[in-house]
């Protein structure tokens, strides 16, 4: 069966284990023991093989810490050796003389490492562990040493929120790209924890700002593809095509440890499709029932956030996972800068003109 | 209506100047007015994209 070519699969996330040696507060996933029924790795090798049928151009191995699994490399390999461009997230907290020789090997794609805060006393805190912040930075250092691709990813929360003007100093000093990103409710995060719409939309200005004094550097400072939408006034973060909606099972596809497979890996389980070991990921993707919430998007399914937006046949309604997690329903995103400015009456009556 | 003012107090709560502000609004404008003059649209290849992770090694400058 032919899919639709609006359908155009790029990346897949794989919850590789979800085994971790971190205990962080804001974590999606809820990771700590290892799920009690993983994929092995022959299971991953045929998973790695029908996601290059379907024509993904890539995987991103996370967790959980990808690397506590024994098999990351073989893993990494297959993905490699395949074509796909290969992407890894980390918490850093792992034996550096074990891993970044195999990376450099491998030719890894991007290499990614949490970040919380600009100090131990606040990165140890979210993550639960003591001594966490200085593996961090030594894996970063060490990485960047290798000649590895390595970005750092700050979750921003209101723990570490006030401490980004400090966090962006330290990151520049080190040199690296810089994602920084929203904590949204899911896995053990707390609502009450998540950023306000106003301070979601600040966050928003700080990193155009911080982008435009620093691009000269040739550093990449920048948030994901779901951030804000429609701003009068914030330029777009980030170098992704223009938002038309969640790219969950239509260019991006989640898959946990368990072989459970949903649009996104954000999604809460109310969201899973089927599981690879009752049908290959191929008849998933092509199955015309799958991702009904995201490829069969209906007006009618629109919330009352979104209701009167004039955006809201091409936004369609946001990011389903922040939709979902802050209000319920799909279709409904209320981190949406549009519709904060809006509420907050900025209606493009600003002067900027020198 | 609004309001430069709340602009600035919500820059300021990340610590960014007036001025730090109006940088951002000039920009926006500049390519609000390029896109809506020759219809150009900023737009990375997809397959540059990797979730979770910034642009994989692509730099901003490649595009």
């Amino acid at each position: 069966m032919k899919i639709k070519d609006e359908y155009l699969p790029s990346i897949a996330v794989w919850e590789f284990t979800l085994k971790c040696n971190l205990k962080c507060f804001h974590c999606g996933s809820s990771a700590g023991k290892t799920r009690s029924n993983e994929l092995s790795t022959t299971e991953g090798v045929k998973l790695i093989r029908d996601l290059a049928e379907i024509g993904f151009r890539g995987v991103a191995l996370m967790g959980g810490e990808p690397f506590l699994r024994q098999d990351w490399y073989i893993i990494g390999r297959e993905i490699k050796d395949i074509g796909m461009k290969l992407s890894i997230i980390t918490n850093g907290n792992i034996n550096p003389k074990n891993v970044l020789s195999k990376l450099v090997k491998l030719e890894i794609d991007s290499l990614s490492v949490g970040l919380d805060g600009a100090t131990d006393k606040t990165h140890d805190y979210i993550r639960g562990v003591k001594g966490a912040f200085y593996r961090a930075k030594e894996f970063i250092d060490l990485s960047k040493k290798a000649g590895l691709p390595i970005n750092i990813i700050t979750t921003v929360h209101k723990k570490n929120f006030y401490e980004l003007s400090v966090m962006k100093d330290f990151v520049l000093d080190l040199g690296v790209n810089w994602q920084v990103q929203e904590a949204i409710p899911i896995g053990r995060f707390p609502k009450n924890m998540a950023l306000s719409e106003e301070e979601y939309y600040s966050l928003g200005l700080f990193i155009a700002s911080t982008r435009k004094k620093y691009s000269s550097k040739n550093i990449v400072i920048g948030s994901p593809h779901n951030v804000g939408f429609n701003s009068q006034f914030i330029p777009k973060l980030g170098p992704y095509p223009d938002w038309n909606g969640c790219w969950a099972g239509k260019m991006v596809l989640g898959i946990q440890s368990d072989g459970n497979i949903k649009g996104c890996l954000a999604l809460s389980d109310d969201f899973i499709e089927d599981n690879i070991r009752n049908k290959d990921v191929i008849d998933i993707w092509k199955c015309p029932s799958s991702f009904r919430y995201s490829r069969a998007f209906n007006e009618k399914d629109i919330g009352e956030n979104c209701r009167d937006c004039k955006y809201k046949m091409d936004c369609k309604g946001g990011c389903t996972t922040r939709s979902t997690s802050f209000t319920g329903v799909s279709h409904n995103d209320p981190y949406c800068f549009y519709r904060i400015e809006n509420k907050l009456r900025l209606k493009g009556s600003v002067s900027h003109k020198p | 209506m609004i309001s430069e003012n709340k602009l600035y107090e919500l820059g300021s709560i990340l610590g960014l100047k007036n001025k730090d502000v109006i940088d951002i609004l000039r920009e926006n404008s500049t390519r609000n007015e390029k896109e809506s003059q020759d219809s150009i649209v900023f737009q990375a290849p997809l397959d540059t994209y990797i979730p979770g992770t910034l642009y994989g090694t692509v730099s901003i400058n490649d595009f």
